[in-house]
């Protein structure tokens, strides 16, 4: 959580009005100004400028598709809360986070109703069923990808190029392009330079093609403290180390390497989707094997799954894993001398 | 056996000698080392009888002596030895039958650890009726009985029969059956009372444990079978032929039979009542044998509609999520483990006891396999597409968790109501996965038995053709289920109330 201000915020308790009076409240005494509204607020700050690089480049068809997302998301929430009879937490703004992170898994082209569906199942099911937030063992954006993945895979893996504009409503016929990520799957350096994947000017879904800006969100949220960097770091390196090590069919490593990292939603998902507080480990150590694995999971299925984008399942593997990962612990010594003989 | 004696525990005075815990016919005399009603006060008060050199066989004028484990299968200790004759060996063996009945009726219970449930909710029992009032509900017929409260037990021996009978009631009263029961049961009582005490004290280890053995129906998860089976029939038993269950409180009857050789008293006709007899008295089967009948109408209910084993029981999963793709598939893999089940239901319920339950359980299995792989052949040459789509799932249905549900209480009752409840649990089950079949097929494919019913714009949703899809679509379906169940259950219970 963050950790941002401690100072203790001055409370307007009447009975504790004036500089010297003393206090007496429950513990904890330190305060914060954080919230989960206040986390989510940063995560949507941070993920925000992406969606203006997406209408540059696809136009206003992505923003309707996001706002879609987001409106179906909270009135899922809103409507599940309100039918078990529990409070209503559309407030907090993750379902709102989710509705975003959901859209930005979406190719542009996709028909409206995808976005309503994935937020079905990722609400619903996902997070509702399981308790709600903080209570789901899935990413619930993640898991709706990976749903809306499954269950039509042909809508959700047309890609369109940037720049060409997609209309708002009606039926379009679009120029499809090819997703760096199916020519990294047959061993081949994709066209696109490693500047334009960075740029984001190659096909991909509409929030996880500009790196450039995803890291920068990544970074306002590490200091932020929001997140911390461990996992997003561990994930990418270990993606790094084994794609520069094991390059398919002799490429040249770094190209390779850098394409790998740069393409797909493989940045989207380390900063924004691998850290979901709910669904990593706590504990560093485990912090660290969790990353490691969504790292060598990812680079498994790339090279051998069947689906052109393997970071969703990866990371939905490594969440279903939090549990255990979190029990992992390093030996410690008790007893004996302090120099440890 | 573990419930009944929780049951009577607190209702031990302290001072009692050697109460129920081994109900060893035993000349202890009033003064006798206080019984606690703890384990341990228990071993505490048998090791004193050892100690006198009163060994259980020394009082035992008739019968054997029937000694259960020093351990049963709830981890309780089980020092209870009791004397006397076969109604006794019975009852000894009925309750810890009946446990095992009691959840076997459960569509998924398994075979072992069935007994520890309703130890537990014995257990819960107990607390329940030792914080009711005694005086309560003392039906009219016992107003002849002088009442007096187990505390003023020692005084005569003819004083603690008496008060006997009105006390253990109200304890018991919390159950219809023996509210109904009661009257008939509490002036035959009386009338014995009078002239033999050891009847009474027979009457009152009895008693003490009838009422867990009434109790059941009501603890038992499904309403609707624990009124079918066991409870029902042996409650209509008792109010006929068994004066002496209800009323002793079982504190009492220990003492009473301290004074009294058991000797003669042989009262308890109505033991037989119990559901299910002895291991070691297989013979018995003819008690069993008008069960079937009653209960047919509900078996069918339960299996077919209110515990169908798909629905509610989630057993045999593996052919919903694996087999079940679409309504053709489904309803051959439901067919093939129908006809699995009613075999093996069948051989279960001939076979019973004469098999110990796991090797009853493991020749089930083989006798499933047996089966399928008839099925297998007979698929392969009839329906040879759809034995392709089922694949490996047709040699799968020996090992389909609905076999082994069912075969605990087929072994226990009767073979035709075995092969009601065969029929009825199978057909539930193929219903419920043949329609689980047509609605993956609809969602996930776009057809219904193979019909094109796809509407243009609307795209399949291809996971539900997949397992994980009918994994999830089985999650939803029986959450959904069970939702209109429990709410349906409930606003029943409501209306109940609000007739009362």
């Amino acid at each position: 959580m963050a950790r941002s201000n401690l100072i203790p915020k001055a409370r307007q308790n009447p009975l504790a009005r004036g500089s010297g009076s003393l206090r007496r409240s429950p513990a904890p005494h330190l305060r914060a100004d954080v919230s989960t509204r206040s986390i989510m607020s940063d995560v949507l700050i941070a993920l925000s400028p992406m969606l203006i690089v997406s209408v540059f480049f696809y136009g206003f068809r992505t923003l309707a598709l996001t706002l879609t997302s987001v409106a179906s998301c909270i009135a899922f929430e809103w409507l599940f809360r309100r039918a078990v009879k529990k409070p209503v937490s559309v407030g907090d703004l993750s379902a709102v986070v989710t509705g975003v992170l959901l859209a930005y898994n979406l190719p542009a082209s996709v028909p409206y109703w995808i976005p309503v569906v994935g937020a079905a199942f990722a609400i619903l099911i996902v997070k509702q069923l399981y308790g709600g937030i903080g209570k789901n063992f899935l990413n619930p954006a993640l898991a709706g990808k990976a749903f809306l993945l499954v269950c039509f895979p042909d809508v959700m893996q047309t890609w369109t190029q940037p720049f060409e504009h997609l209309p708002l409503f009606g039926s379009f016929e679009a120029e499809t392009a090819a997703n760096p990520l199916e020519a990294l799957k047959n061993g081949l350096i994709p066209d696109d330079s490693a500047l334009e994947l960075l740029l984001g000017r190659h096909a991909g879904a509409l929030g996880e093609t500009c790196a450039l800006l995803l890291l920068f969100g990544g970074l306002y949220l590490i200091l932020r403290r929001v997140i911390s960097a461990r996992i997003p770091l561990v994930y990418l390196g270990t993606v790094a180390v084994v794609t520069l090590l094991f390059p398919l069919d002799g490429a040249r490593p770094l190209e390779w390497m850098t394409s790998q990292l740069l393409s797909g939603s493989l940045v989207l998902a380390a900063f924004f989707m691998a850290t979901d507080y709910t669904t990593s480990p706590v504990t560093p150590l485990g912090q660290t094997v969790y990353a490691v694995g969504c790292g060598l999971v990812t680079v498994f299925l790339r090279y051998f799954g069947g689906w052109t984008e393997s970071v969703c399942f990866a990371i939905l593997i490594m969440n279903s894993c939090a549990w255990l990962v979190d029990r992992i612990r390093l030996p410690q010594p008790r007893g004996g001398a302090r120099d440890g003989r | 056996m573990a419930d009944k004696r929780i049951d009577d525990i607190p209702e031990i005075p302290e001072d009692q000698p050697e109460a129920g815990s081994n109900g060893i016919d035993i000349p202890v005399p009033e003064e006798a080392p206080a019984r606690g009603r703890s384990r341990r006060g228990r071993k505490r008060a048998k090791w004193s009888e050892a100690d006198t050199g009163l060994l259980p066989e020394s009082g035992a004028t008739a019968g054997t002596v029937y000694t259960l484990g020093p351990q049963n299968e709830f981890g309780d200790v089980e020092d209870v030895s009791f004397e006397s004759s076969s109604e006794d060996a019975d009852e000894l063996s009925a309750p810890k039958e009946g446990a095992a009945l009691d959840i076997s009726d459960i569509p998924n219970a398994v075979p072992t650890p069935d007994a520890p449930r309703t130890a537990g909710k014995s257990r819960k029992r107990k607390k329940r009726r030792a914080a009711q009032p005694r005086t309560t509900a003392v039906a009219p017929e016992k107003a002849s009985v002088p009442a007096a409260e187990d505390t003023e037990q020692d005084s005569t021996p003819a004083e603690q029969d008496a008060p006997a009978v009105p006390e253990g009631l109200p304890a018991d009263m919390n159950t219809s059956e023996n509210a109904d029961n009661a009257p008939s049961e509490a002036s035959e009582v009386s009338a014995e009372a009078a002239d033999a005490a050891p009847k009474t004290a027979r009457s009152k280890r009895r008693g003490k444990r009838r009422p867990a053995q009434a109790d059941r129906p009501d603890s038992g998860n499904a309403p609707s079978e624990a009124d079918s089976d066991g409870g029902e029939a042996a409650a209509s038993r008792d109010a006929v032929s068994s004066p002496e269950e209800e009323p002793s409180t079982p504190a009492k009857k220990s003492k009473k039979k301290s004074r009294r050789p058991a000797a003669q008293a042989e009262v308890a006709v109505g033991d037989a009542a119990e559901p299910a007899d002895a291991p070691s008295e297989t013979p018995e089967k003819p008690p069993r044998a008008p069960k079937p009948k009653a209960p047919a109408a509900s078996l069918l209910l339960r299996g077919v509609l209110t515990e169908n084993p798909l629905i509610f029981g989630l057993v045999g999963v593996f052919p919903a999520v694996a087999a079940a793709a679409s309504g053709t598939t489904a309803l051959a893999a439901g067919i093939c483990v129908l006809a699995a089940l009613i075999v093996t239901n069948l051989a279960a319920s001939l076979i019973g006891d004469r098999l110990p339950r796991r090797l009853r359980a493991a020749l089930m299995l083989l006798l499933a396999a047996c089966v399928s792989s008839g099925e297998l052949l007979a698929l392969e040459a009839l329906l040879p597409e759809t034995a392709d789509a089922l694949g490996i799932f047709v040699p799968l249905v020996a090992v389909c968790g609905l076999t082994l549900a069912r075969e605990s209480f087929a072994a226990e009752h009767h073979p035709v109501s075995a092969l009601i409840d065969a029929a009825a649990c199978g057909a539930g089950f193929a219903t419920a996965l043949t329609l689980f079949g047509a609605i993956r097929e609809v969602i996930g494919s776009r057809t219904l038995f193979g019909l094109d019913i796809s509407v243009p714009g609307l795209p399949p949703v291809l996971v539900f053709a997949a397992p994980a899809g009918g994994l999830l679509l089985l999650g939803l379906l029986s959450g959904a289920a069970r939702y209109v169940g429990t709410k349906r259950r409930a606003s029943k219970r409501g209306s109940k109330e609000a007739e009362l």
